[in-house]
């Protein structure tokens, strides 16, 4: 009898023991196809990417040559590439809080009891689901120096010399990082609606009859649940910021005088205009490590601040 | 097992995409060892034994020539004289020419001949990118020493380009915006200086009616704003020792007159409304500027192509302004619009053939003049002067004005020899500050020439 239940326990074992093998055989058949991909356009270009930026190439006849560190030497020395960190950092400076705190205040609107919701919230999301090019010729248009309805009203109210916005170094970068803002703020507006409307009434109306006012509401409550979602969103933030391209490409083609010329503009330029790719691969590989120490600091950061329910 | 499969599948994936990596188009094996195509000899002794077969040449041009129905009809016209030669044409918009060139060029994509001014072509040479014509040139007949006039070799005594044409400029001038402010036409024969071209702009200029009149159209080249200079210095863009010259006082009181123009006597649209509002160089056929300094691309894109440029009024031609040093002369920028085989190419012989039949038939009938010294002037010049005829254009004036006169003095357009594609895109990058009163003309052409200086050597090195 003891034998019989031994064999039976055995078999149920084995039995469960297969069923855990072939769960997680399934389960990497279904991850395979994202691993692939992951391979094939992110891994493996990035190591191409680090393997380029070591060889002066002639890609044309497939001639290497190992040069080590030269180019990440070059770039170091290389006062252009400065200006393209910093105007990149500046981007995000503007772009990144810009963004987040305008998503959070239209979401914040929404959210409460106001009319017509419905056509408000198409009207925030439009800018995000229009094409990039489309949006930047009516900035373009918004923006011309002479004839564009903000330099209008403003030389109806008497400014002589307005700005001429995409020409001026002072001005081109700042008003790139809005149309990047006003382009992008849609999205994080739909994310922070979903994340409030997630918060349960009952921690309101607790708050309410111990005292709180609408700040402490927010701070106290409001904050810290939706404080994943924001996390999230600081993050894709961050990194789109990084990566800022289209406007420069499309509107001042990182002039006038480098001043909206960003890392990844740089690293275009210097690969497709000038030929240069191992130059712009350690550029690449920079940005890949500055973009990395970002999202470190953020991970760390967000121990002190999110809170996951 | 299953450890064993994803190692497998994700060896496998690498090996496939690093395989991927590293082809160039090149499936014969020679890969890696040395330039598949490194002389022009090569390219032909391999042409030889294959020269029956059917070949498929791609050909990168710009749009501007390569979208029209006269390429079409050339094509058709080759196709039946050349019927083992296909054509597939690559037409780019000049503003994407350069990067859509060095794309295809990076990828391995073969590309048999390529369009190219001069900037372009040259920045192609130093970057190694093309081979040597001199040797297959003979093989389709072609002397490239004789049969070009006095056409010089690219560099260290080897023929890259095949020329095309050489540009005329001159000057091009709206005859209603002239009568309307009372302004006599420019002398046909005799040009001005630029100083006086100035005073005439800001007399044409009319900003307060309906449509804003300018004296004078510019483009955003660099030309518009060194070409004076160039005139003066006769072309010394690099100084002796092969570093930038621009901050030479020729160049600089170039760059101030194009200011007073622009800024001072505001008879040309100021740089930012240019820049912002995308304007294309055909912009000024829309009728609203006086005055232009052009090549005879204009006439063959715009002046003799009414259907496409529509106007209610009549142009004229005269020469292009010159320096008051230089008064009474007639003077012209001189670049070359050509054609070059990428050293990769596997049909050297059959690009070339092709190269030769679009200089000698397609550009001229696009009503360009081309270089090559076998087709007849004569006959293009009578042509063009019947296609401007509405404009009273006359035979003697095209003749001159077009590549006709023997006496023309040319200097340098743009220059062409250390880092040229650094040095056009960092000069316009940076002058918009001059311009915009931001910075002044000697800071800026000292940016220009820090730059660059550091392109050129970073060239050397290279």
């Amino acid at each position: 009898m003891e034998a019989v239940l031994k064999d039976k326990q055995k078999k149920k074992k084995s039995k469960s023991y297969s069923l855990e093998k072939l769960e997680q055989r399934a389960g990497l058949l279904f991850a395979t196809p994202a691993l692939i991909g992951f391979l094939l356009f992110v891994l493996i270009p990035m190591i191409c990417v680090f393997l380029l930026s070591l060889f002066k190439v002639d890609l044309m006849s497939n001639t290497f040559e190992f040069k080590q560190f030269t180019y990440y030497e070059k770039m170091l020395h290389d006062s252009d590439f400065w200006k393209s960190v910093r105007n990149t950092l500046v981007y995000m400076v503007i772009y990144v809080p810009l963004t987040l705190v305008l998503g959070l205040g239209m979401a914040l609107i929404l959210n409460s009891k106001m009319r017509a919701r419905g056509v408000v919230r198409t009207f925030f999301i439009i800018p995000y689901i229009t094409t990039y090019v489309a949006t930047l010729v009516v900035w373009n248009v918004f923006l011309h120096p002479t004839e564009g309805p903000v330099n209008t009203l403003l030389m109806s109210l008497g400014v002589n010399n307005p700005p001429q916005y995409m020409v001026d170094v002072d001005w081109a970068l700042p008003m790139l990082a809005i149309i990047g803002s006003w382009k992008d703020v849609g999205y994080h507006c739909i994310l922070f609606l979903a994340a409030l409307q997630g918060v349960s009434k009952d921690y309101y109306e607790a708050s309410s009859i111990d005292g709180a006012n609408r700040f402490q509401r927010f701070k106290h409550i409001t904050f810290p649940l939706i404080s994943p979602t924001s996390f999230f969103l600081l993050l894709i933030t961050m990194i789109g910021g990084l990566q800022a391209f289209y406007q420069m490409a499309l509107l001042t083609k990182g002039g006038p005088a480098f001043s909206t010329t960003t890392m990844t503009y740089h690293i275009y330029r210097s690969a497709f205009e000038y030929y240069n790719f191992s130059y712009a691969s350690a550029v690449g590989m920079f940005l890949f490590l500055l973009t990395l120490v970002f999202i470190m600091i953020n991970w760390f950061a967000q121990k002190k601040w999110v809170f996951y329910q | 097992m299953i450890k064993k499969s994803v190692l497998v599948l994700a060896a496998s994936a690498m090996v496939f995409s690093l395989a991927a990596c590293g082809d160039n188009g090149n499936k014969d094996g020679s890969a890696g060892s040395s330039t598949p195509a490194a002389s022009g000899s090569e390219a032909v002794a391999s042409k030889d034994s294959g020269s029956d077969k059917e070949v498929t040449l791609k050909f990168l041009n710009i749009s501007e020539y390569m979208d029209s129905t006269e390429f079409k009809a050339f094509l058709e016209r080759f196709q039946v004289k050349y019927p083992n030669i296909k054509v597939d044409p690559i037409s780019v918009p000049h503003e994407q020419y350069i990067n859509k060139r060095n794309i295809m060029l990076a990828s391995g994509e073969q590309v048999d001949l390529i369009w190219g001014n001069g900037v372009e072509q040259f920045d192609a040479i130093n970057k190694g990118f093309l081979m040597p014509l001199d040797d297959i040139a003979k093989e389709v007949d072609v002397d490239m020493s004789k049969d070009f006039g006095d056409f010089k070799p690219d560099k260290d005594g080897k023929y890259y380009r095949f020329p095309i044409q050489q540009n005329n400029w001159m000057l091009y001038y709206n005859k209603k915006v002239f009568d309307d402010a009372k302004v006599p036409y420019p002398d046909p024969k005799v040009p001005m200086t630029w100083d006086e071209m100035a005073v005439v702009a800001q007399k044409l200029t009319n900003l307060n009616g309906k449509d804003k009149v300018y004296g004078m159209f510019y483009n955003n080249w660099g030309m518009y704003f060194y070409g004076y200079g160039s005139q003066l210095n006769n072309g010394k863009f690099y100084t002796d020792d092969g570093n930038v010259n621009i901050n030479a006082p020729e160049f600089k009181r170039s760059l101030e007159w194009m200011n007073d123009v622009m800024n001072v006597k505001k008879a040309a649209m100021p740089i930012g409304e240019f820049i912002q509002n995308n304007t294309d160089f055909l912009s000024y056929w829309n009728g609203n500027y006086g005055m232009v300094v052009g090549a005879q691309w204009y006439a063959q894109l715009a002046a003799t192509q009414k259907d496409k440029f529509p106007r209610d009024w009549k142009a004229g031609i005269a020469p292009m302004p010159v320096p008051t040093e230089m008064a009474g002369k007639h003077m012209n920028w001189s670049s070359i619009d050509s054609l070059a085989i990428p050293k990769n190419s596997k049909n050297a012989k059959e690009a070339l053939i092709l190269a030769k039949e679009y200089i000698a038939d397609y550009t001229l009938s696009t009503g360009a003049l081309p270089m090559y010294t076998k087709v007849s002037k004569d006959k293009y010049f009578e042509d063009l002067a019947n296609a401007l005829k509405d404009d009273e254009i006359n035979l003697e004036q095209v003749t001159y004005l077009f590549g006709g006169d023997p006496n023309v003095i040319n200097v340098e357009e743009k220059p062409v020899l250390g880092a040229p594609q650094e040095y056009e895109s960092t000069f316009l990058d940076i002058i918009s500050q001059y311009y915009t009163g931001s910075k002044t003309v000697d800071e800026v052409l000292s940016v220009v020439k820090e730059k660059v200086d550091l392109a050129i050597k970073e060239q050397q090195n290279n």
